[in-house]
């Protein structure tokens, strides 16, 4: 069965980062691309990775079977998906003179842009719960309005690509730019975390992973600045 | 067997063997019946299926929550079961709150719970 909410999702996303892309070309690229271009294939690799280890980890009997991996609202692991499109993009420029880093930076916008419309798209899907509130969103079937905490969480991570293209242009080294917008994504996730309703007791997997995400590349970031930072001093002296 | 949960939310979940979403949400299902135990009833029931495939399926998960087959397709005829699973949330004065066609999220779920309980 389609699940048409997801399309939908998924159409919005393609949308709104197909729009960031024109805004702001990435000047990693010979000539102007698309979406379809740069992120296509490195999309289908993290959808396919995710997939996997999300059956890795929950159900490892059903790895095999086509049928299952094709669910793929039953779970998509986050942040393998991310590393998997990440190396395909990096992969991507292996024949040019661009550094693979900095091809990542310059994409990382982007695909920011493209996870918080997917996020923001969550009225088509079951991701707009929050804790309940007196205002704003009742969802069907439901007697209580809710904080629609999927609305907020995509709002702020296309708040987070503007950020993250300034410190591009600012001249942050492609490393950092790239942590940064990991740190980034992996902060607003575990903050939304915090309201998403949940089955149990406990921080949910994907929470637990964006909190150690985070501070990773958080650490990273700090660390490639202070690097940035000693060599061009260490040039700048006589 | 509903009527003797009055008082208490009843969560419904029809399921097959061979339905895919059905068996990964399986797990979250049971974390359901565990962690609201007291608060509401989880019932499943296998439908359009094997008994043998059904009872095979329930033993690969080690559900503890009480699961019916529904030999006679009585209860797919009942509910106006059209796509697999299906997930019925009934209030604790027994009328239908909601019904969700297709795999559940876990904060769909969650979110079921909570506003039948409360």
């Amino acid at each position: 069965m389609i699940d048409y909410g997801l399309l939908m999702s998924v159409i919005v996303a393609w949308a709104a980062s197909s729009l960031a892309i024109r805004m702001h070309q990435p000047d990693t690229y010979d000539s102007p691309v698309s979406v379809s271009d740069v992120l296509l294939i490195p999309g289908f690799a993290g959808l396919v990775v995710g997939r996997v280890s999300t059956l890795a980890l929950d159900d490892p009997r059903a790895i095999g079977s086509i049928s299952d991996l094709i669910v793929i609202r039953s779970g998509v692991e986050f942040w393998p998906a991310v590393a998997a499109a990440a190396l395909m993009v990096a992969w991507s420029a292996r024949r040019t003179d661009v550094h693979p880093v900095a091809r990542v930076s310059a994409l990382a916008p982007v695909a920011m842009v493209a996870y918080g419309a997917y996020e923001a798209a969550c009225l088509f899907r079951d991701g707009c719960y929050g804790p309940p509130t007196p205002m704003v969103l009742t969802p069907e079937g439901l007697s209580t309005p809710m904080l629609p905490v999927g609305i907020l969480v995509g709002a702020s991570a296309i708040g987070a690509a503007v950020l993250v293209r300034r410190l591009d242009e600012r001249g942050w080294p492609s490393g950092a730019v790239v942590s940064a917008a990991v740190a980034s994504i992996g902060l607003i996730s575990s903050i939304g975390s915090v309201w998403l309703p949940k089955v149990g007791g406990g921080l949910s997997r994907q929470h637990r992973t964006s909190i150690v995400i985070t501070l990773l590349a958080g650490l990273t970031t700090g660390a490639l600045l202070m690097l940035d930072a000693r060599s061009t001093t260490e040039r700048a002296t006589p | 067997m509903l009527v003797g949960q009055l008082g208490r939310p009843v969560i419904v979940n029809v399921w097959a063997s061979w339905c895919a979403p059905c068996r990964t949400e399986m797990p979250l299902l049971q974390r359901a019946a565990e962690t609201y135990a007291d608060r509401v009833v989880i019932l499943g029931v296998a439908s359009n299926d094997s008994p043998e495939a059904a009872q095979e399926f329930l033993d690969d998960f080690g559900l503890t929550y009480p699961n019916v087959f529904d030999v006679s397709s009585e209860i797919r005829t009942e509910l106006a079961v059209t796509a697999y699973p299906t997930t019925y949330v009934f209030g604790a004065d027994g009328r239908l709150q909601v019904t969700i066609a297709g795999g559940i999220s876990e904060q769909r779920l969650a979110a079921v719970i909570e506003n039948a309980l409360r």
